[in-house]
């Protein structure tokens, strides 16, 4: 099956001229699997992480959304312990003008604004609801711990 | 494109169908389909012409009523509808819902961006084939379709046999041909430079121009020779009779005061030999190649092709010139411990002469080579080994659903962080984390049988129980056997019991009944005669009866 050339462009661009913080770099073997790098946005608990993530281009993409996980541990509410991200836009509200580029950026994005209202790790997000303070620590704690 | 086309194509369209009918040649692939607008090379395109879905300049551009605009091919696609209609179709943009069935939903945009967005330059499709020509896409269909040297079309020559060629070529071979077939025809020789000419046609030029001298002055005989290559051409008499229509008339005398003569114009009258006709390479190198091989062949296959080294001067042939820079002593190299640190840089002749006795790197390369190669080897046997431990510890990692979670889960990334400390580090002490390893597949193992043994009592448990269920039933089946059996019986009895009354009373009432008991004596004496029990009876009835008296 022949790689569709939005593909190949997206993954020239990414390479090319690469978003500040964000490292993609397409799997040797298969090119629709990325390797990616997100680092912790400053001012976060997450800063100074670099956190890894594998992404998947489906065979409909961009039709669909790719499929993306977190491979490195992380404390986040929207975010559970497989790495399984909540993010609208990689499910309902995907839409095929959105790019691999503009998807890494809102996982950045997620990163600096947790969301415990829309949980996908309750006891995280309970953390978080109860006491701010000491679930930043925790998160602080494991960015340390885990992406360092 | 189809139907939002701007005006350029419909402008097109009836002149390539007729370029095509006049040429008489069959198109073989780009040439019969339009050129894929989103596949071009293009050069310089604003972002606004790019579409948001494939990132390519739009093609057949269509708009959404909320202003957005797209491929229609990539915007249908977008708004299909689900399987299950749960998700509404929206903008890609902006989200709004949009029907791709509704006119006033999406619609054709504006002509300024179609001819925006046909105005674009880009390359000749062609151009992994060596086309370098580069336009606005609109005029590309065009350029292919007549022009291009790299376009497939059919070659149309003559072959051997006399049948017409339908390989598919590149259109500059045919063109060549042509030009030549051209010049023959109108002057006798060949326009092009002669070599070229001479190494492009061979021996059928020969043929022409012996059939032009034919027919210049028709008394001479052909020469046997050229009986043989006539075959090559399928009407000879045509193309004489042709140049002699030609020089007959005011063409003739335009064409040969144009050297720049449109091609066009003759293409259909003359006949080409097939371009694909095998001959022997010109320089003697002894390989068959064809016209339409032979550039390639020139430039890389040929071993008579002579090139001078630039080093050392010598006339190497071309496919052995790679070889020879690997010898060639005048050509500058670096030493060769360069990899090892030594930084000097010289002629090969030097090299060997004088370097490589001082060169303190050169000494060590055995050795340092020696090394490599082990260090290679741990690296690939260290390689080997972290993925044996990354499997042991995924499996063990699986083990929770077996019980014991956190124990195990501590245990095994405690061993494989220590493990590969200890390899990385000290490497004399790889034991520990092998043991460890061992003991977490044993302990797996274990779990495991345990897991196994468990299944098995379960299934004896439900299997003994299945089978006492069996037995009671049996029993209760026996037990009411038995009961009809014993009640049969019972009832048997009282019959008889009955009957035994019977009898008795029967007994009892004739007894009672007669007067004479002497009679009754002497019966039963008689009747004892032959029943002793009998007998036996009667005499205690007279007792009894006596006992009356």
């Amino acid at each position: 099956m022949s790689l569709p050339k939005r593909i190949i462009k997206e993954t020239e661009r990414l390479v090319s001229d690469p978003v500040p913080g964000i490292n993609a770099e397409p799997h040797d073997d298969n090119l629709r699997y990325f390797n990616v790098t997100i680092d912790g946005p400053s001012s976060s608990p997450y800063e100074g992480g670099k956190f890894k993530l594998e992404l998947f281009l489906p065979e409909d993409y961009p039709m669909v959304a790719p499929k993306i996980r977190f491979l490195t541990k992380i404390y986040h509410p929207n975010i559970d312990r497989l790495g399984r991200i909540c993010l609208d836009v990689l499910k309902a509200n995907w839409s095929p003008a959105l790019q691999i580029r503009t998807i890494l950026l809102s996982i950045q994005a997620l990163l600096g604004a947790p969301n415990p209202d829309d949980p996908l790790a309750n006891d995280v997000a309970q953390a978080w609801k109860d006491n701010e303070v000491e679930a930043v620590k925790t998160a602080q704690a494991w960015t340390k711990e885990f992406a360092v | 494109m189809p139907e939002t086309e701007t005006y350029h194509s419909e402008t097109i369209y009836p002149v390539i169908a007729s370029d095509i009918a006049m040429q008489g040649t069959k198109t073989i692939d780009s040439l019969n389909r339009l050129v894929d607008y989103s596949s071009l090379d293009y050069i310089d395109v604003p972002g606004h012409l790019l579409c948001p879905i494939c990132q390519y300049p739009f093609v057949n551009p269509y708009t959404t009523k909320c202003g957005h605009t797209f491929c229609k091919e990539c915007l249908i696609q977008a708004l299909e509808p689900n399987v299950d209609l749960s998700v509404e179709c929206r903008c890609p943009i902006d989200r709004r819902p949009l029907n791709r069935d509704y006119v006033e939903d999406i619609f054709p945009a504006p002509k300024i961006i179609s001819n925006m967005v046909n105005d674009l330059v880009a390359y000749c499709p062609n151009k992994s084939r060596g086309c370098q020509f580069q336009d606005q896409r609109w005029l590309l269909q065009r350029h292919i379709k007549d022009v291009c040297d790299y376009a497939l079309i059919s070659c149309g020559g003559i072959k051997e046999d006399g049948s017409v060629c339908s390989q598919p070529t590149h259109r500059k071979f045919i063109m060549e041909e042509r030009r030549i077939q051209r010049d023959y025809l109108l002057y006798g020789y060949s326009m092009l430079p002669p070599t070229n000419a001479r190494l492009m046609y061979g021996s059928s030029n020969i043929h022409t121009k012996n059939n032009i001298k034919d027919s210049a002055s028709s008394s001479e005989s052909v020469e046997t020779k050229d009986k043989s290559n006539s075959l090559k051409f399928d009407q000879p008499s045509k193309n004489n009779l042709h140049l002699n229509a030609i020089k007959d008339t005011k063409l003739y005398q335009k064409l040969a005061s144009q050297d720049d003569m449109p091609l066009l114009e003759l293409q259909e009258d003359i006949q080409i030999p097939c371009v694909h006709q095998e001959s022997d390479c010109a320089n003697g190198c002894g390989i068959k190649i064809t016209k339409a091989t032979k550039e390639a062949h020139n430039n890389i296959g040929c071993t008579k092709v002579m090139l001078s080294c630039e080093y050392c001067e010598l006339q190497v042939a071309k496919p052995k010139l790679n070889l020879h820079f690997e010898q060639c002593p005048e050509m500058t190299i670096s030493c060769s411990a360069k990899a090892y640190g030594c930084t000097w840089i010289g002629i090969r002749r030097d090299l060997e002469a004088e370097h490589q006795s001082k060169c303190h790197f050169i000494a060590m390369v055995p050795f340092l080579s020696k090394q490599d190669k082990k260090i290679e080897l741990l690296e690939k046997e260290n390689k080997s080994l972290r993925y044996h431990l990354d499997n042991i510890s995924q499996s063990l990692a699986n083990l929770p659903s077996f019980g014991n979670i956190n124990r195990n889960d501590s245990v095994s990334s405690d061993s494989t962080t220590y493990s590969i400390e200890t390899t990385e580090s000290l490497g004399a002490l790889p034991v520990l984390p092998v043991d460890l390893s061992m003991t977490n597949a044993s302990i797996s193992h274990m779990l495991m049988e345990n897991d196994r043994l468990r299944a098995d009592l379960d299934h004896l448990t439900t299997s003994l129980a299945e089978l006492e269920m069996k037995q009671n039933t049996l029993f209760m089946q026996e037990n009411f056997r038995n009961q009809e059996v014993m009640h049969s019986i019972k009832g048997m009895i009282n019959t008889l019991r009955q009957q035994i009354h019977y009898i008795l009373l029967e007994h009892r009432a004739f007894t009672t009944n007669s007067s004479n008991p002497v009679h009754i004596i002497n019966q039963s004496s008689k009747v004892a005669s032959t029943n002793p029990e009998l007998l036996r009876r009667r005499l205690s009835d007279i007792t009894r009866q006596d006992v009356k008296l």
